[in-house]
């Protein structure tokens, strides 16, 4: 698992949690563009969006460089790729353990019946489902032998 | 993507276990169950559950030995202890930098099978991301899509 600073993840999510912010970096993710460029669909002033800019750079999200007159920025998609790794890990990881709590499971059925699924007997009284009470092992042992 | 999650970070994982839900629920705040499969690497020890008061505001703490003789810690604090039927708490390893997330684990029991299915997710909780930015989410999920699909 790769090691990343939690203020440098709070700098991600702080900067990803504005709308204009996130509108910015999906066009950004279609390539370099200019601020001015970046300005035009939300209807903003240079100032406000180079504000934003500014907010991403910090983050780590967006690279700008001055070409003449023009301010060119691009996307550095590191910083998402370490929340992209978060996520790989522990879709992983609780997938694992829901495979040792099955095999865990199937293990405590081996020894004790309270561990196995009962079905309702057919022509057995039926109870509410969500507001049965917790019964103990062995009232169950004894109910079942 | 489409999720009520109000984190920009989050995991979702779903199955269904044949065993009614008070076993299952147990086997997740039983110190003595949780030795046997929570967090315990294939092929390795149980693991250590130092502490594990489950009810809200306690705390767990595990020991885990992996195949290999390496030990990794972990902690939490319980934020929700409703049997059978829902748990939160905090996860923490201490050997990464990643900070508090949170765990919901929700148990439904499916019918007359007798069957639980649970629903876990697992929440990635930066201080400035829960700030209140509720919507949009998904937006940013797509872009974080599109962005690494066009950079990996």
């Amino acid at each position: 698992m790769v090691q990343y600073s939690q203020a440098a993840l709070d700098d991600v999510f702080g900067a990803l949690a504005d709308p204009t912010r996130r509108a910015i970096l999906a066009r950004l993710a279609s390539g370099q563009t200019s601020l001015m460029e970046l300005a035009q669909p939300h209807k903003m002033s240079l100032v406000a969006v180079q504000k934003h800019v500014r907010v991403l750079e910090r983050a780590g999200l967006v690279e700008t460089e001055k070409e003449g007159r023009v301010r060119r920025c691009t996307l550095q998609p590191k910083p998402l790729r370490t929340a992209a790794e978060w996520i790989d890990f522990y879709q992983k990881f609780w997938e694992d353990q829901f495979d040792a709590l099955e095999q865990f499971i199937g293990e405590m059925q081996k020894e004790d019946p309270a561990w196995r699924p009962q079905p309702a007997r057919p022509g057995s009284p039926s109870k509410p489902k969500e507001h049965a009470k917790p019964r103990n092992n062995s009232e169950q042992l004894k109910r079942r032998n | 993507m489409a999720t009520s999650s109000a984190s920009p970070v989050a995991v979702q994982v779903k199955r269904t276990f044949a065993a009614p839900r008070e076993r299952v629920f147990d086997a997740w705040v039983n110190p003595k169950l949780m030795a046997l499969w929570f967090t315990r690497c294939k092929n390795a020890p149980p693991v250590e559950v130092v502490e594990a008061n489950a009810r809200a505001g306690g705390k767990y703490r595990v020991v885990v030995t992996d195949d290999k003789g390496k030990v990794y810690r972990g902690h939490g604090t319980y934020r929700e202890v409703k049997r059978p039927e829902k748990l939160v708490f905090t996860w923490n390893w201490d050997h990464d930098d990643y900070g508090d997330s949170v765990v919901t684990v929700d148990f439904r029991a499916m019918g007359e099978s007798n069957f639980t299915e649970i629903a876990l997710t697992h929440e990635m909780l930066p201080a400035r991301a829960i700030e209140d930015h509720r919507k949009g989410w998904e937006e940013c999920y797509d872009m974080l899509e599109r962005t690494l699909a066009e950079s990996i």
